[in-house]
C-alpha cells in the first residue's frame, strides 16, 4: 500500500475511518463514564484498545496495521473532539483534558485541552497537512519515528524534524511548557 | 494568528537555522530574517521551546552530580547521563528527574515507589539504584547505575547471534524478571528498550517505573499510577488483560518475556489479536523453541508458565537438549536394580495409602513453617478423606482400585483445588508417589512435574519442597530407565539443596544416594559405591545405625560391591541390613522384601543355592502379599528366582515361571520392560534344554531384537543377548551363525566391562568351545590364552 491511498484505496480507508471512529466513539465514551471528574483520557491506548478489537482473529500485516493505525487516530482525534464539544455542551467550559501519553510525547504528561489542540492541529495542517499526521500518528496511535515515516512514505529525518517543528510550534500555540 | 503562508515561512527559517551550528543559530537568524523583527522572535521562540524540550537540565547540579546529556523521557520522567563532579573519577550515572513544573503529589508518590522498588532490588541483571535525592527546585532524583548498552533486539541483530546464543542472553533477563517477582514485584513494561545489553553480552533490566508491588496494601493502591486509571505501558508488548486494563501480574510479565523471546528468535514482534495466542508462531520458529514460546503468549495468563523461572527452566532443558515435553524413553534401561531401585516404597492399600498421605504431610511441615504448613496438612487430609470414604474399594482386589483412587484424585485436584495451588501440589506429590510404586511412571512424571510448578512459584525455585518434588521426578526416571534425565534433575535438586545449607541433613543425603544410584544404573559401580557409603555416613550419624535409612543405604553398597565381584562382602552386608530391618519391622514390609531379594541375589551367585532358593521363596511370598502376583517388582523377583531354578536344571519349572511373567506383558509390564527381555531369554533356553529348539531360537532371537530396540548399541545386555543365542546356535551345529555372534558379543564384553570380567570371560570361553567343536583347534587356541584361571 502506497503511502497516499488512491482512488479505491481512498474510499476504503474513509470506510475503515468510519468503523474505527465509532469504536472509539463507543470505548472513549465507556472510559469517560468510569472516570470521576477531572479525570483524563490517555488517547493511544484506547486506540490499541480499538485495534484489539476491531483486528478480532484476523490479525494485521505490517503495511495493514499502519494504515489502520493511521486511519485510527484521525478517528481518534474526531471522537476526543466531539466528546470534548458534547461535554462543553453539558456544562460551560467544560472542554475535554486529554493526557498525551507521556512516552511518546516526550513528557511527563501536561494536560491538554483537546479543542484548542484539534484547532491547533488544524491551523497547523492547513500549512502542510503532514505536519498534523505527523503529530497524530504519534500522539494518538503512539508510532515510532520508523513507523510514522514508513506511513507518509517519507524519510525518518523529515518526520524527525516535522516533529521537532510541530512540537515547539504546538507548545507556543498551547501555552503549555512543552508537548 | 499565523496565516498558512506564514507558517511555511516560519518553518522554512526553523530548519534553516537548525541545520547550523548550536553557537552560530542566533546571528544566522538575525542575518536571514533581516527587518522582520515579528518572524525573528517567532522563530526565536520556537528554537528556544524546542531546546527547552530537550536540555534545560543539562549542566544543572544535583547534590554531587552534573547533568551531561538527556539520555531520554520515558516511564515517568527524563533520564539524563551524568557525573560525580566531586570525585576525580567522574564517575558517570544516570538520573532520573521529575520534570520541572509537573510534579504534582501524585508524580511525587510515583517516583517514591519506584526508589522504594529500586531499593529492594540488588541483582546483576537489575540496574542499580545508587542514590537519590531532592533538587534545587525540590523535584525527587534517582541516581542509578549508568548502562552503556543496547536494546537487547539490537544487540542480538548487530552480532549476527544465533538462535541458541539469544536465547542464553535472554535468560539473563528471566534472571532479573524472577528475582523481582521474588520479591513481590512486577515490572509491568518488560520491552526490549527497557533490556540493555552491555559491551560484555551482559543483559540489564531498566525502568521500573510503572512497577508494581504484588499484593501491595490499600494504601499503595490508592496511588494510581496514572491519571484515568490507565497505566502507561507499550501495547506491542503488554499482555491482553494489561490492555483491558487489569491488574499487573506476573503473568503479564511472563506474556512480555515472550513477545521478546518472539521478537529475538523471529526477527518481527508476534501478530496479535485480541483473544488468541499468536497462531503465527508456529513454523516460525522450530519444534520446543516454538512450543515455549507459544505457551508464554497464550490469552490466558493461567495457560502460560506460572513463573519466569519455569520458562527459564524450559529454556534451559531445550538448549541442553532435553525434551521440553516429557516422552517416554526406555532407552539405556539397566536391569540389574530395577527392583531395588523403587524408593518412594509406598504400601498398595487405601489403607497405607492413607498412612502414606500422613506420612508425606509430615515431611513437607518440616520443611515449611509450622503453622501455614499445619493448615495445609488439614486441608490435604480433608481432601483425602473426603476422597477415601466417596470410593469404595472391591474387596479383595489390590491394584485396581488403588489406581482408580488415584485417577480420580488426579482429576479431582485440577478441578476442585484449583484455587489452593498449595494444597494441591502436596496432593500431587502424594499421588505421584503413589503412581510411581505402581510402575505408572507417565502419570507420576505428570504429578510431579505440576506439583515443581505450582512449588517454584509458591515456595521459590530455590526451596527445598522443590528440591524434594526434583528428588521425586529423578526417582521417576531412574525406574524407567532415562538415567541421563535422572542425572539432571538430580543435579539440580543438589546444587540447589547445597546452595541453601551447607549443613548435612536427610534431604542431603538422599540426594547423593541419588546420584549413587544413577552411577550404579550407568555402570559406574565404583562411584556408585562411594556416593552410597557417603550417603550411609550421613544417614548414620543423623539418624542412628539402626535406621530405616540406614538399612536401606547399606543395600546399595551391597548391590555396588556384588557388581564389582565382591559378593561375599555383599552378602555380610545385606544380611546386617536385613537384621535391621525385620528388627523394625515385624510386619510384612516392601524394605525387608527389597533387602531379602538383594540377599538372595548375592547368595546365588555365590553358590549358596539352598539359602538362595528359600530367600527367594520368602521374598516372592511377601511381595505377592504386599503388592499382588502382577506388579513388576513381584514379577522381577520372580525372574531373578527362575535363573536359579534354571541353574538347578529344572527347566520345565523355569519355562513356567518365564510364561507367567510373560502373560503380563503389555498388561502391568511394558513390552520394554528389562524383564521381558530377560524372561524371553530364559523361556528360550528352557526351550532348547527341553528338545524344542525351533520355540527356543524364536524367544531367543526376539529377546535379542528387543534390547536392540530399547538398548544403545554398546550394552553389555545385548551382547548376553547374542551369547545366548550364539549357544542356541551352537546347540543345533550352526557354526557360522554362532561365530558371528559370538564375536561380537565379546567385542561388546571387552569395551563395557573389560577383559577380566566374569562375563568377558563366559563369551571367551564360549569362542574356545565354539572353535573346538567346529574343527578349528588355531582359533579355540588363541581365545583360550585369554582366559584367565579361575580363583580357587
Amino acid at each position: 500500500m502506497g503511502p497516499v491511498p488512491q482512488g479505491d484505496a481512498a474510499a476504503e480507508l474513509e470506510q475503515l475511518l468510519q468503523v474505527v471512529y465509532d469504536e472509539l466513539h463507543t470505548i472513549a465514551g465507556r472510559h469517560l463514564r468510569r472516570e470521576r471528574p477531572g479525570h483524563t483520557l490517555q488517547p493511544t491506548a484506547l486506540v490499541h484498545e480499538a485495534y484489539l478489537r476491531l483486528v478480532g482473529g484476523n490479525g494485521l500485516s505490517a503495511v495493514d496495521r499502519v494504515h489502520f493505525l493511521r486511519a485510527a487516530s484521525r478517528a481518534m482525534r474526531q471522537a476526543l473532539v466531539d466528546h470534548a464539544r458534547a461535554r462543553g455542551a453539558q456544562k460551560r467550559g467544560g472542554g475535554l483534558a486529554v493526557t498525551l501519553d507521556e512516552a511518546i510525547a516526550g513528557h511527563e504528561a501536561p494536560i491538554i485541552d483537546m479543542l484548542a489542540l484539534d484547532d491547533a492541529l488544524t491551523r497547523l495542517g492547513a500549512a502542510e497537512p503532514r505536519w498534523a499526521q505527523v503529530v497524530e500518528l504519534k500522539f494518538f496511535s503512539g508510532l515510532d519515528v520508523p513507523d510514522i515515516a514508513h506511513a507518509l512514505g517519507v524519510s525518518a529525518a523529515t518526520v524527525k524534524r516535522d516533529w521537532q517543528f510541530a512540537r515547539a510550534w504546538l507548545a507556543r500555540e498551547l501555552g503549555t511548557d512543552g508537548l | 494568528m499565523s496565516t498558512p503562508e506564514r507558517l511555511r515561512q516560519v518553518r522554512a527559517l526553523f530548519d534553516a537555522v537548525m541545520d547550523q551550528p548550536t553557537t552560530e543559530r542566533d546571528a544566522y537568524l538575525d542575518h536571514i530574517t533581516q527587518a522582520d523583527t515579528a518572524l525573528r522572535e517567532e522563530v526565536r521562540e520556537l528554537l528556544a521551546s524546542d531546546s527547552g524540550a530537550e536540555d534545560r537540565s543539562v549542566g544543572m547540579r544535583l547534590g554531587p552530580y552534573e547533568i551531561v546529556r538527556l539520555i531520554g523521557r520515558g516511564g515517568m520522567g527524563a533520564v539524563y547521563e551524568a557525573v560525580r563532579a566531586d570525585d576525580s573519577f567522574r564517575k558517570r550515572v544516570a538520573i532520573k528527574l521529575v520534570p520541572g513544573g509537573l510534579a504534582s503529589e501524585l508524580t511525587l508518590a510515583r517516583f517514591r515507589r519506584e526508589r522504594q522498588i529500586l531499593a529492594t532490588l540488588a541483582h546483576r541483571h537489575i540496574a542499580t539504584l545508587l542514590d537519590g535525592g531532592i533538587a534545587p527546585d525540590g523535584r525527587p532524583f534517582l541516581v542509578m547505575e549508568y548502562i552503556e548498552g543496547t536494546p537487547i533486539t539490537d544487540w542480538c541483530d548487530a552480532r549476527r547471534l544465533s538462535i541458541r546464543e539469544r536465547v542464553d542472553l535472554f535468560r539473563q533477563v528471566c534472571d532479573a524478571v524472577q528475582h523481582s517477582h521474588t520479591n513481590l514485584i512486577v515490572h509491568g513494561d518488560i520491552k526490549p528498550g527497557n533490556i540493555l545489553v552491555t559491551a560484555d553480552g551482559t543483559a540489564k533490566l531498566l525502568d521500573f517505573g510503572i512497577a508494581k508491588l504484588v499484593g501491595a496494601d490499600a494504601g499503595d493502591e490508592a496511588v494510581p499510577l496514572t491519571r484515568g486509571g490507565l497505566r502507561p505501558f507499550t501495547p506491542e508488548y503488554a499482555s491482553p488483560e494489561q490492555i483491558r486494563g487489569a491488574p499487573l501480574t506476573t503473568a503479564s510479565d511472563v506474556y512480555s518475556l515472550g513477545v521478546v523471546l518472539f521478537e529475538l528468535c523471529v526477527g518481527s514482534r508476534p501478530q496479535r489479536t485480541a483473544n488468541e495466542a499468536p497462531a503465527r508462531a508456529r513454523g516460525q520458529l522450530a519444534g520446543d523453541l516454538d512450543t515455549i514460546v507459544l505457551k508464554t503468549l497464550s490469552a490466558e495468563p493461567e495457560r502460560r508458565y506460572a513463573s519466569v523461572a519455569a520458562l527459564s527452566d524450559d529454556l534451559g532443558r531445550y538448549l541442553g537438549g532435553l525434551p521440553v515435553e516429557a516422552q517416554r524413553d526406555w532407552a539405556g534401561y539397566r536391569l540389574r536394580k530395577f527392583v531395588l531401585r523403587n524408593r518412594g516404597v509406598v504400601a498398595i492399600s487405601l489403607l497405607l495409602l492413607a498412612a502414606l498421605v500422613t506420612g508425606t504431610v509430615t515431611t513437607l511441615v518440616q520443611a515449611r513453617r509450622a503453622r501455614a504448613a499445619q493448615i495445609r496438612a488439614e486441608r490435604v487430609n480433608g481432601f483425602l478423606v473426603t476422597l477415601l470414604s466417596s470410593v469404595r474399594p472391591a474387596t479383595g482386589g489390590r491394584d485396581l482400585p488403588v489406581s482408580e483412587v488415584l485417577d480420580s484424585a488426579a482429576r479431582r485436584i485440577d478441578v476442585e483445588l484449583a484455587n489452593q495451588p498449595d494444597v494441591s501440589s502436596d496432593l500431587e506429590s502424594v499421588i505421584g508417589q503413589s503412581y510411581l510404586s505402581l510402575a505408572r511412571y507417565d502419570e507420576a512424571e505428570r504429578q510431579f512435574r505440576s506439583a515443581l510448578e505450582i512449588e517454584r512459584r509458591i515456595d521459590g525455585p530455590r526451596s527445598v519442597p522443590v528440591v524434594m518434588t526434583l528428588s521425586n521426578l529423578g526417582g521417576v526416571y531412574l525406574a524407567s530407565g532415562q538415567l541421563d534425565r535422572a542425572d539432571t534433575v538430580f543435579r539440580q535438586a543438589l546444587a540447589i539443596r547445597r546452595s541453601l545449607s551447607s549443613a548435612p541433613d536427610t534431604v542431603l543425603a538422599d540426594l547423593i544416594d541419588d546420584a549413587g544410584s544413577v552411577a550404579h544404573d550407568k555402570g559406574q559401580f565404583a562411584d556408585a559405591e562411594r556416593l552410597h557409603r557417603e550417603a550411609l555416613a550421613i544417614f548414620r550419624r543423623l539418624l542412628g545405625d539402626r535406621s530405616d535409612k540406614v538399612a536401606v543405604g547399606m543395600g546399595d553398597v551391597a548391590v555396588a560391591l556384588g557388581e564389582q565381584n565382591r559378593w561375599v562382602a555383599a552378602e555380610s552386608l545385606h544380611r546386617s541390613a536385613l537384621a535391621i530391618l525385620e528388627a523394625n519391622h515385624p510386619e510384612p514390609n516392601t524394605l525387608v522384601a527389597d533387602a531379602m531379594d538383594g540377599l538372595a541375589t548375592a547368595l546365588d551367585i555365590e553358590g549358596k543355592t539352598a539359602a538362595s532358593e528359600s530367600a527367594y521363596v520368602e521374598t516372592l511370598a511377601l511381595r505377592r502379599k504386599l503388592l499382588g502376583p502382577e506388579h513388576p517388582k513381584y514379577t522381577w523377583t520372580l525372574f531373578n528366582y527362575s535363573f536359579l531354578v534354571f541353574a538347578q536344571g529344572r527347566y520345565q519349572e523355569a519355562a513356567d515361571i518365564s510364561r507367567q511373567i510373560l502373560a503380563l506383558r503389555g498388561k502391568t509390564i511394558p513390552d520394554t520392560h528389562p524383564s521381558i527381555a530377560a524372561s524371553l531369554q530364559t523361556l528360550g533356553r528352557c526351550e532348547d534344554k527341553l528338545g524344542d529348539t525351533a520355540s527356543g531360537r524364536r524367544s531367543l532371537e526376539e529377546s535379542l531384537a528387543l534390547r536392540r530396540k530399547v538398548l544403545p548399541p554398546d550394552s553389555w545386555l545385548i551382547a548376553s543377548g547374542e551369547g545366548f543365542l550364539a549357544d542356541h546356535f551352537i546347540f543345533v551345529k550352526q557354526y557360522g551363525k554362532a561365530e558371528t555372534l559370538s564375536l561380537d558379543a565379546y567385542g561388546i564384553m571387552t569395551k563395557a566391562l573389560g577383559a577380566q570380567h566374569p562375563k568377558t570371560q563366559v563369551a571367551v570361553s564360549r569362542l574356545v568351545g565354539l572353535y573346538e567343536a567346529s574343527g578349528r583347534p588355531d582359533k579355540a587356541a588363541e581365545f583360550k590364552a585369554k582366559l584367565i584361571a579361575p580363583p580357587a
